[in-house]
């Protein structure tokens, strides 16, 4: 079956190829969340779902996974792995808007990667978050307009570490003050 | 004629340590990180590509083993400690070929002096956890620490020494994130 596949503006700039985070970024926020005891997680652009998958194994048995993305790409049966799983599909400003705030212990974004979209979506996101929980970006270093958000938030009352990843796209954390 | 008790026992050799106030404040078994926490910072050395790593504060070499284990073939591990507490499983893994492994037995305070500048690209400081230690160790690392590099505190979120130094780099120039960790002790990971 074919999906219908709805783009945006930045989605046709990357190379599908790329829309893949890297395995040594998979395997860090899996010991992020497992070394955390984060239970409660949410990731905003699933894709293939390579990362979900990490992310739901490092929960505990009560754990929850929160997956927004605005097309179904999924090639991995998330639901099989055990841990409570919330697949939904829509445009991830909107879907956060009609969520409870202050629930997730981590929130992995690694969806539309476009400036006008990422300024309000990371408003979204900072709202969701626990105090004292972690968001973590992707392609802070490779993509511009990420890299801008990142340089705009630290200016704000936020804490944000960027690393190096294997491909030099970028990985950045990002606390409250 | 030699009494029972004194045959010596099986075994490690017993080794004469070397406690400054807080050792004694902590209680020993707590000595060792959580193993979450050492797999944590391997992963985080291999994304980073990080080369070369310093640990202040080594105890049995439990995090030793996933840092070492993390760095790539040419990289540097150099781990300082008061006392040799090392287990034979952490020599072994210091033994390991293609890579500069050093343990340096001494005074964090006077061995962090000797250490090449802007060198390190992770430094993990889980040694003495009075304020006033972690800071003079801290501001040695400072100048240890390369351009893109991380200084790495444990025990932030549960022991006030070095919680109190989180609050105080981040109040003048450095970024932080604060982690909490298996047991609820607390990593931060520091840049500027």
């Amino acid at each position: 079956m074919n999906k219908e596949i709805v783009t945006t503006k930045t989605f046709k700039e990357i190379p599908m190829p790329w829309w893949t985070s890297e395995i040594d970024v998979y395997d860090l926020i899996y010991s992020l969340i497992k070394m955390t005891c984060a239970k409660n997680v949410m990731e905003i652009g699933v894709f293939e779902g390579y990362t979900s998958v990490k992310m739901i194994e490092a929960l505990p048995k009560d754990g929850k996974f929160t997956g927004i993305d605005i097309n179904d790409y999924l090639k991995h049966d998330l639901k099989s792995i055990g841990p409570e799983v919330d697949f939904i599909l829509g445009e991830s400003i909107k879907v956060m808007q009609a969520m409870k705030p202050k629930q997730f212990d981590f929130i992995f974004v690694d969806g539309d990667h476009h400036w006008e979209n990422i300024l309000p979506e990371f408003k979204e996101v900072v709202k969701l978050i626990k105090p004292g929980g972690v968001i973590a970006y992707h392609d802070t270093i490779g993509i511009p307009d990420v890299k801008r958000l990142m340089q705009h938030v630290s200016k704000l009352s936020y804490n944000v570490i960027s690393f190096k990843t294997s491909d030099n796209r970028g990985l950045s954390l990002i606390q409250k003050l | 004629m030699q009494m029972v008790n004194d045959k010596p026992k099986r075994g490690r050799p017993k080794k004469e340590i070397v406690t400054t106030e807080t050792f004694t404040e902590v209680a020993r078994h707590d000595w060792n990180s959580e193993d979450e926490c050492g797999l944590f910072m391997a992963n985080l050395i291999k994304m980073a590509q990080y080369k070369t790593v310093l640990e202040i504060g080594v105890f049995e070499g439990e995090t030793a083993k996933h840092l070492i284990q993390a760095i790539p073939k040419g990289g540097q591990y150099v781990g300082i400690d008061i006392n040799d507490y090392r287990t034979p499983a952490t020599m072994l893994y210091m033994a390991e070929g293609g890579k500069s492994i050093d343990f340096v037995l001494g005074n964090s305070l006077e061995e962090l002096t000797k250490l090449p500048k802007a060198h390190f690209d992770l430094i993990f400081i889980d040694a003495d956890h009075s304020f006033e230690h972690v800071l003079q160790e801290f501001k040695l690392a400072e100048n240890l620490v390369s351009k893109d590099g991380v200084i790495i505190l444990h025990d932030t979120i549960h022991l006030e020494g070095p919680r109190m130094l989180v609050e105080y780099a981040t109040y003048y120039k450095y970024k932080s994130v604060t982690l909490n960790t298996t047991e609820g002790r607390g990593i931060s990971i520091l840049k500027r």
